[in-house]
């Protein structure tokens, strides 16, 4: 099968660069990056978490509305909350407060996205160095690493969160993000340590590592130039699920009360304050739904396409 | 196996203590940081001193540690500790004036039939979708469940309960109720949009359809993988060798060799159903403990709050020390680590 690959290759690869086609380029990543770039689901999700991600970075490109800019009843006196999809002025139809849709749907991208790029970048700065310092050193600081990853990992995220977000009184909509996020990292680093100790102790002994080591590389050297490049794939495939997932327990979060809140747009609270009036009006529940599923899913087929390709094994 | 029991067991110990300070420290830090958590049962409203204070101690949150911010409050964990081991008691609500362990055993039955019903559909389903996948892997049928396992898992649960109860329950039951004169345990049984009391077993039906249907996702592709990848394992191929019939091959050496990482996960997903029984029992309206938690969140009740919070983590704790041992009778691999 591999063979079949390569006669694409070279066939294809003139074509595209003037560079003479390598066999089998030599490093992980430049194979992954060639995998990926040839996987339909792979590019597709990254068009749509590129739009999502233009949302919240700018979301002036794309309304020219703001969010709450809202009224009840239109200047030429008719009423103007809850239109229906396609109505003059606003394609999305109104919100239940009269605001313009797709605006607040654009908006509501922002806090999403935000609390979920720091809190995957946050859980991975603190996971990764416990998982390498766990898996290369083992004995007692292995022992102590991993029995208090054990102890995180036992509390359930959504019940916790429910306790701890209940109780911190945080209204201002900025900080509320921050509270979450700082909420999410603190539960979530977990798996990051895991999976980077694993794949530590599995590189650790291989051959390059001894050479390395023989030669009188210092523990730093070791671990940061030889072994962390070796073993920090699997650390992509986490973070990439992470990344849905994170977008999913906002909403969650948020949806059942203690997330972030009203007057904030966020997809979640777009979802919660319309709800009951999904039985009449079901492109305001819809909509944000869509959304959403559409952003966590990206995230996970973003994440099944890296491990394909990141994993040697398949090749 | 005696040996490995009681390595497992000593283990567990210092977790429960561990898990159950980092739950009692988290609390602490946020209202050392945000103020009295009592005050939130008054909105708006200034409540007289006096009534707030008696309040406070009757919730046994007076200690004055939690004023000092990132204090550990270690005596006041102590006390909770003793109380939950020693008296079982896990603090006390308000309104009404009931002991957080009553409150619980009218709830249980509820989250427990809810979660029975979530994991037969999880095992019958998710196994099911798991072997065919994995016997007839590149088929039609494995394109089919990695697409629909890929959908369940992106759908947050909440989302699916909205849009369910509303789909199915509302608009599908009404064509039922209405045009086809569905009799009464199913029209109003089955579908409907809340948990109705006169139909203990099947109004849950949906909702644990519902709230089963994340772990399914994760169990079918999780018997997919390991099948394929005992399907190439050298003890297959010897069997296949021998002279044996497909059927013993898959069904007796294959199936249960691939089984037992997913029992794992299986017993795993008991722990899923607790966070999600929260949104599922809020979005149908059943009366267990997670409709229970959400009503504490409303009400601004935390120490009730942390009171269900921490049974249920000891339940989590219990059950994944149940499945470890398991494991270990499953595959004697683990036992002579």
């Amino acid at each position: 099968m591999s063979d079949t690959i390569l006669g694409q290759t070279e066939t294809i690869g003139p074509a595209l660069s003037p560079e003479p086609p390598r066999e089998r380029s030599a490093s992980l990543w430049a194979d992954a990056r060639r995998d990926l770039i040839r996987n339909p689901t792979f590019v597709i999700a990254s068009i749509y978490l590129l739009f999502v991600g233009s949302m919240a970075a700018f979301p002036k490109l794309w309304t020219r509305v703001h969010y709450r800019d809202c009224a009840l009843t239109a200047d030429n006196g008719l009423p103007n909350a809850k239109l229906p999809m396609f109505s003059p002025g606003h394609w999305l139809g109104t919100s239940e407060a009269g605001c313009d849709f797709w605006s607040l749907s654009v908006y509501g991208a922002r806090p999403s996205m935000l609390i979920a790029v720091m809190s995957t970048f946050g859980i991975v700065i603190i996971g990764l160095p416990l998982g390498v310092l766990a898996g290369y050193f083992g004995g007692w600081l292995d022992a102590i690493i991993s029995r208090l990853v054990d102890m995180v990992f036992a509390l359930p995220f959504l019940l916790v969160g429910l306790v701890v977000l209940s109780i911190i009184k945080v209204t201002d909509p900025n900080l509320r993000i921050w509270t979450v996020t700082m909420f999410l990292v603190l539960l979530g680093w977990t798996t990051v340590a895991r999976i980077m100790r694993g794949s530590v102790i599995a590189v650790k002994n291989l051959d390059f590592v001894m050479a390395a080591k023989s030669l009188g590389a210092t523990h730093g050297r070791l671990m940061f130039r030889h072994i962390l490049p070796n073993a920090i794939a699997p650390v992509f495939v986490i973070a990439s699920v992470a990344l849905g997932g994170f977008v999913a327990t906002e909403a969650t979060l948020t949806f059942l009360g203690v997330g972030l809140q009203a007057p904030a747009t966020s997809w979640g609270i777009m979802i919660s304050t319309h709800q009951p009036l999904i039985q009449d009006y079901p492109h305001l529940v819809l909509i944000p739904c869509t959304l959403l599923i559409g952003t966590v899913l990206s995230f996970v087929l973003i994440g099944d396409a890296l491990r394909d390709a990141l994993d040697p094994k398949l090749r | 196996m005696l040996r490995y029991v009681i390595r497992r067991l000593l283990q567990f110990i210092p977790t429960v203590l561990g898990t159950l300070f980092l739950l009692h420290y988290l609390t602490s830090l946020a209202i050392q940081f945000t103020g009295n958590p009592v005050r939130a049962i008054f909105g708006d409203r200034n409540p007289n001193p006096q009534v707030l204070e008696q309040m406070t101690r009757e919730f046994g949150l007076d200690n004055s540690c939690l004023t000092r911010k990132f204090d550990p409050c270690f005596d006041l964990f102590v006390d909770r500790l003793g109380n939950i081991f020693l008296h079982f008691d896990f603090g006390k609500s308000l309104f009404p004036r009931r002991d957080v362990t009553d409150i619980l055993v009218d709830a249980i039955p509820y989250t427990v039939r809810l979660a029975l019903i979530a994991f037969l559909v999880e095992v019958l389903v998710g196994l099911g979708a798991g072997v065919l996948a994995g016997l007839r892997s590149g088929s039609f049928a494995d394109y089919v469940v990695k697409i629909t396992t890929v959908l369940i898992i992106s759908i947050p649960t909440f989302v699916l309960g909205v849009l369910v109860r509303q789909y199915v329950g509302v608009w599908l039951g009404n064509i039922v109720r209405n045009d086809w004169g569905a009799p009464e345990w199913l029209g109003r049984g089955v579908f409907g949009a809340a948990y109705k009391p006169e139909f203990p077993w099947l109004s849950l039906l949906i909702p644990g359809i519902v709230l089963g249907s994340l772990t399914i996702a994760t169990t079918a592709r999780l018997t997919r993988s390991s099948l394929l990848e005992n399907l190439r394992a050298d003890y297959v191929r010897t069997a296949k060798s021998k002279g044996l019939t497909q059927n013993r091959v898959i069904g007796v050496h294959t199936l249960r060799n691939s089984l037992i990482p997913v029992v794992t996960s299986l017993g795993l997903s008991l722990g899923a159903y607790m966070s999600g029984a929260v949104v599922t029992e809020g979005i149908f309206r059943i009366p267990g403990v997670g409709f229970t938690i959400l009503t504490a969140v409303v009400r601004g009740e935390a120490a009730v709050l942390l009171g269900l919070t921490t049974f249920l983590v000891l339940v989590y704790l219990s059950v994944n020390l149940l499945v470890d041992l398991f494991y270990a009778v499953l595959d004697p691999r683990i036992r002579y680590e």
